[in-house]
């Protein structure tokens, strides 16, 4: 299974790299293997396949009744023709290995893409109509993904396949190996096993109510510097380089003048910053709805303030401090919220946080209000 | 790449192919191509299906012209089609054919069906029935015909078969569908043509045509390995009704039927005899006797020996199973002769005498006149029939026992007093010696054979002989005969008026000539000669060597063989018939020949095939490779003691040097391998072609080099220092060299002034 984080998972199939594959070894087994196809490799006769099997049978019936050559003949090209479709559907698959990439970030209720990624390996020949069949478990979304170009020789091609996640949580997505009927849609050929990635999807976005007044009210009172370059265009002053920083605010000549990296200080470094405390006892999440719609609060303010620069970090019960300064921070904090529960105890955060906490709780029987400096700025 | 496992570096290549719309026309033509070539040889098939097949034709010609014209005809005209054909085929066998001809009504609805699937819109399942009713049109009509086109008609059908499935697995594979209009409306030729041109690879073709050869080699393993029961036709199988025979043949013949035929330049038979010299000088093939003289110049197979006609349902019998008295002589040419007979020739097979038996593929009704000698079939094959026969000798003497029966059957008493009937139990040997003219004929005919004799007592072959010579000498041998006008017989006034005639007035006036002289007489038709195929060793009988003769009872049980045509003993005075060969067997080299010998390698390879034939390959191969496995393991061996020799031989210098030299060229060889490898090689590289066989990237290449040395040579100065030109031109080919084809502009423009530039850079 593939590790949720990367949302990649490991080349399988025929033309897989030796030392993940695992396929039969030496002469006897591998032609065995045609024959009898190992495990995870299926062949059936499709409707076109059955058609030429009876239309091969009558021809038989009637070649071995009549002694007619002629009948032989047909029935020998027909029966060549099964032989070498069956060999030509071997040749196509033969160094021909893909994988599962999921391209997160994944929403509830929002579309996704996962892509299956297929390789050629083969040398000299190209591979042809190969398709895959895909579905999701959380979502029991199913769908199929075609090769309908010719994959040529040492080439990469991607199918992308879209689907919309129903829910938060980790969604595991399936690839029930690689199909095809090449090269004249006799036979169905199922090769590899199934392919699974585990993909994180994040709270759907809810609407909510932001008392604007409220929240000036605490960003003048209490307000920290969110010490991180935001959107606000009036330069205020030059300070030193902090980790972080990005390479395109060093100003070069003034760095030069003190001998050490100096940055631009833009306006929007200076506004108020908060951090997200959430808790996630039982003692006050006693309906899963609510909690549930906790969680989507949680993301979509969370994102909102991140835009406007005013989200400084996150904890959730006592688990270190998430700082969020850049948007792989905030998708870490997402992937946390995506996977969320409800705990049976009551949990404190790991550090003393700074002065801007801002905090959940459940509002009436099914919304959830959040606090800042024990004042109400938002409702859901 | 990440991942676990590691894949070399993906090729970043867009080559160009079809795309899902060009791949749809492509789908259409091949379509139409496949109904074309099962189409061509329903023409060689005896039936009516000429309208059929003109408008079949023309609708697939037009079609494959202008298929957009097909847009223009409303979708209900598309969906009454079906409903069309299936009434014209209803009419068609209840009105038309009947039940006996279903199976020409179901060839001409086949026609139309095949002609609808090609020209209307397609489906994948309408693919996939298109490929069905024409393949069975091409079976049916092969069955039938027998014809050696069958073998190549099936390659090239195979071969589109399998393109059009490709094709159409490729456009199953997508879940997207595209309407009639999208693919048809802004079709043209040029633009469709350029596009096939532009995505063929070479590469990809030859390999395709492997491929094929190897689905042929295949197909012809499988062929010859299928085993062979035997069944021998116990169900019946869909074939044309019989055809009629060719009227020379038939049980009644008149003085001109055979005479009709000799035009026809045509093969009739074929023969396979075991060797050349099995065959006599000048081979009769008999065919059918008639015994009785019905008047006005007709013979035909009396009633009553028709009633002697036995039968026999086998593929193999002897001539007791016909209970033929058998010859005692030793003159039988041992061996197996094969007999391919075309169809609509006759119902009587050719034979040349006595045999040990006669065989033939399938169980066959065959029929059998003892008292003749003679072997039918029920009914006229309208295919190819072949038959073999082992043993067989050559003769002009046939016993007869029947000439000798005292108790040949009579009719029973309540029918007596019916005149047919009376006619139907005749006695054999009173038609041969019945003569039906007039009064005044037989009074000639007597006074010829008095003159003939001279009075003397003859014997029947020394009657006949005498007769043949009478004969000879006041009729010549004329295929144009023309019968002088006037009252009674036509034999007799042939007699009478001393003109030219061919063989029919020969044999029939021999006959009534001996019979007239109370030597019982028959008529024989058949064939006689032939010419010798030397591409393939066999023998051609040809319409033309049609012919008739007569036997004449020798009064001792056996019916002699007696040709009067003049010419028939060789002796090559007078013009007879069939001058070229003089009725012997004369040698054809014509490039005719040549075509025809073509058709006896299918009889012989595929047609004949049998389980005879197939466990004689398979020895014949076992033997081959048990010779191949001694003589190599003989080869190893010998090797084996040379080497052995050598070193125990002196080791001198020489030796030394030879050793050595070998080594590093073979070291040399191995270290080039692996660090080169297929590089040294270059044609095995996949897409290359692309590359090199571009002109225009090739030619700015090669201008882009002679510009950097010109350069180099000049000045050395960098592109800045260049006057403009010459910094135009040069990105100029670089583009034509590396960017994007779309984007290239009159390349030949941009090389002109390159070699301009170049010039005026060299004069300084």
């Amino acid at each position: 299974m593939a590790d949720p984080r990367t949302s990649i998972s490991s080349w399988q199939g025929p033309g897989a790299p030796p030392e993940i594959r695992r396929g039969v070894s030496g002469l006897f087994k591998r032609i065995s293997a045609m024959i009898v196809p190992p495990r995870g490799q299926r062949f059936l006769p499709t409707a076109t396949g059955y058609i030429l099997i009876l239309l091969a049978v009558g021809i038989c019936i009637a070649a071995f009744n009549t002694g007619s050559n002629i009948l032989f003949i047909s029935l020998s090209l027909i029966l060549a023709g099964l032989l070498l479709s069956g060999i030509l559907s071997w040749v196509n698959f033969r160094g021909t290995c893909w994988r599962l990439q999921g391209e997160p970030p994944f929403r509830a209720g929002e579309k996704g893409s996962i892509c299956v990624e297929i390789f050629n390996g083969k040398k000299m020949l190209p591979t042809y109509s190969i398709w895959f069949r895909l579905k999701t478990a959380m979502s029991r979304e199913n769908g199929r993904v075609f090769l309908e170009h010719r994959l040529d020789p040492q080439c990469l091609a991607t199918l992308e396949w879209v689907f919309e996640p129903a829910g938060r949580g980790i969604e595991e997505a399936t690839l029930s190996g690689a199909i095809s009927e090449f090269p004249f849609g006799f036979l169905r050929k199922s090769v590899g096993r199934t392919l699974s990635l585990k993909l994180i999807v994040w709270p759907r976005r809810i609407a909510y109510d932001l008392q604007e007044s409220a929240v000036a009210q605490q960003f003048a009172l209490q307000g920290e510097s969110a010490r991180r370059v935001g959107q606000g265009e009036d330069l205020i002053n030059l300070r030193n380089y902090q980790q972080g920083d990005s390479q395109r605010l060093i100003h070069w000549k003034a760095s030069a003048r003190v001998r050490r990296l100096q940055v631009r200080q833009f306006a929007s470094e200076n506004q108020s910053a908060y951090f997200f405390f959430l808790q996630t006892s039982r003692k006050i999440w006693r309906d899963d709805e609510q909690f549930e719609r906790f969680c989507r609060f949680v993301l979509t303010f969370a994102e909102d303030f991140f835009q406007e620069s005013r989200l400084a970090g996150a904890a959730i019960n006592d688990l270190p401090v998430i700082n969020i300064k850049r948007y792989i921070d905030l998708a870490y904090f997402f992937d946390q919220l995506a996977t969320l529960k409800v705990s049976d105890k009551d949990q404190k955060p790991a550090m003393p946080l700074k002065h801007n906490i801002v905090t959940f709780e459940p509002y009436g029987r099914s919304g959830v209000v959040a606090y800042a400096g024990g004042q109400k700025i938002a409702t859901a | 790449m990440e991942g676990a496992g590691s894949l070399p570096t993906p090729v970043d290549r867009k080559l160009p192919q079809l795309n899902r719309v060009e791949l749809h026309q492509t789908n259409f033509f091949l379509g139409l191509l496949l109904a074309f070539i099962s189409l061509l040889p329903v023409a060689y098939l005896d039936i009516p299906v000429l309208y059929y097949y003109a408008f079949a034709m023309l609708v697939v010609s037009v079609a494959a012209f202008r298929p957009q014209i097909r847009l223009a005809l409303p979708v209900q005209f598309w969906s009454a089609i079906p409903l069309f054909l299936l009434l014209t085929f209803t009419a068609d066998v209840v009105v038309f054919a009947g039940v006996d001809g279903f199976l020409e009504s179901l060839i001409r609805l086949n026609i139309l069906l095949v002609c609808y699937r090609a020209v209307a819109f397609r489906k994948r399942r309408d693919d996939l029935q298109l490929i069905l009713v024409c393949l069975f049109l091409v079976i049916i009509v092969a069955l039938n015909t027998v014809s050696v086109v069958f073998i190549l008609q099936m390659v090239v059908f195979a071969a589109i078969s399998m393109v059009l499935l490709f094709n159409v697995n490729l456009l199953g594979n997508s879940e997207r569908t595209e309407t009639p209009q999208e693919v048809w409306t802004t079709f043209s030729w040029d633009h469709y043509l350029a596009r096939l041109r532009e995505s063929t690879h070479l590469r990809m073709f030859g390999l395709a045509v492997l491929l094929f050869v190897l689905i042929l080699s295949l197909s012809a393993g499988i062929f010859l390995l299928i085993p062979r029961l035997g069944l021998e036709n116990r169900l019946g199988f869909l074939g044309l009704r019989n055809s009629s025979s060719v009227a020379g043949f038939n049980e009644d013949i008149g003085l001109n039927d055979i005479t009709n035929i000799l035009s026809d330049n045509r093969t009739a038979l074929r023969i396979d005899p075991p060797s050349r010299s099995a065959l006599p000088a000048d081979p009769y093939w008999r065919m059918l006797v008639l015994d009785q003289y019905r008047g006005d110049g007709r013979f035909r197979v009396s009633e009553a020996l028709s009633m002697t006609r036995g039968a026999l349902t086998t593929n193999r019998f002897s001539p007791a199973d016909m209970e033929w008295e058998r010859s005692d002589s030793d003159a039988r040419e041992r061996g197996k002769w094969l007999f391919y007979l075309e169809g609509g020739v006759a119902r009587w097979l050719p034979l040349g005498g006595d045999f040990s038996s006669l065989r033939a593929k399938g169980r066959n009704r065959f029929l059998n006149i003892p008292a003749f000698r003679v072997v039918g079939q029920s009914s006229v094959n309208s295919q190819l029939f072949s038959y073999e026969i082992r043993d067989m000798e050559f003769q002009d003497r046939f016993p007869d026992p029947y000439m000798e029966k005292e108790d040949w059957p009579q009719p029973p008493e309540e029918i007596t007093f019916m005149p047919e009937w009376r006619e139907v139990y005749r006695d054999y040997r009173t038609t041969t010696l019945e003569i039906r003219v007039r009064e005044r004929d037989f009074e000639y005919l007597d006074a010829l054979v008095h003159r003939i004799t001279e009075g003397r007592d003859l014997g029947p072959v020394e009657f006949a002989r005498e007769a043949t010579d009478y004969l000879a000498e006041y009729h010549a041998y004329s295929m144009s005969s023309r019968l002088p006008p006037g009252r009674g017989d036509p034999v007799v006034r042939w007699l009478r008026n001393g003109s030219d005639g061919h063989c029919e007035y020969f044999a029939g006036a021999l006959v009534l000539l001996s019979r007239a002289a109370g030597h019982p007489a028959r008529v024989v038709t058949g064939f006689r000669g032939g010419q010798w195929n030397g591409y393939e060793d066999y023998l051609m009988v040809r319409y033309s060597d049609a012919h008739a003769w007569c036997e004449i009872y020798d009064g001792e049980g056996h019916w002699v063989r007696v040709d009067p045509t003049p010419l028939s003993d060789g002796d090559g005075s007078g013009s007879g018939p069939h001058s070229d060969n003089l009725f012997g067997v004369g040698l054809d080299d014509s490039w005719m020949a040549y075509l025809d010998s073509l058709r006896v390698i299918w009889y012989r390879r595929v047609v004949s095939f049998d389980e005879e034939t197939q466990s004689d390959i398979l020895a014949s191969l076992r033997n081959q490779f048990s010779t191949l496995r001694e003589g190599t393991g003989e080869g190893i061996s010998t090797a084996g003691a040379t080497v052995r020799e050598w070193m125990r031989g002196p080791w001198d210098f020489q030796r030394f040097f030879y050793l050595g030299g070998s080594f590093l060229v073979l070291a040399l060889f191995i270290f080039l391998m692996q660090r080169l490898g297929w590089r040294l090689f270059p044609y095995f590289t996949f897409y290359r072609q692309g590359v090199r066989l571009n002109p225009v990237r090739r030619q700015a290449g090669t201008l882009l080099r002679r510009l950097e040395s010109i350069e180099g040579e000049t000045c050395g100065r960098d592109a800045a220092d260049l006057p403009d030109k010459l910094v135009s031109v040069r990105d100029q080919l670089l583009n034509l060299r590396y960017g994007s084809p779309e984007r290239r502009r009159n390349p030949g423009r941009v090389f002109r002034e390159a070699r301009l530039v170049m010039r005026r850079l060299r004069r300084g």
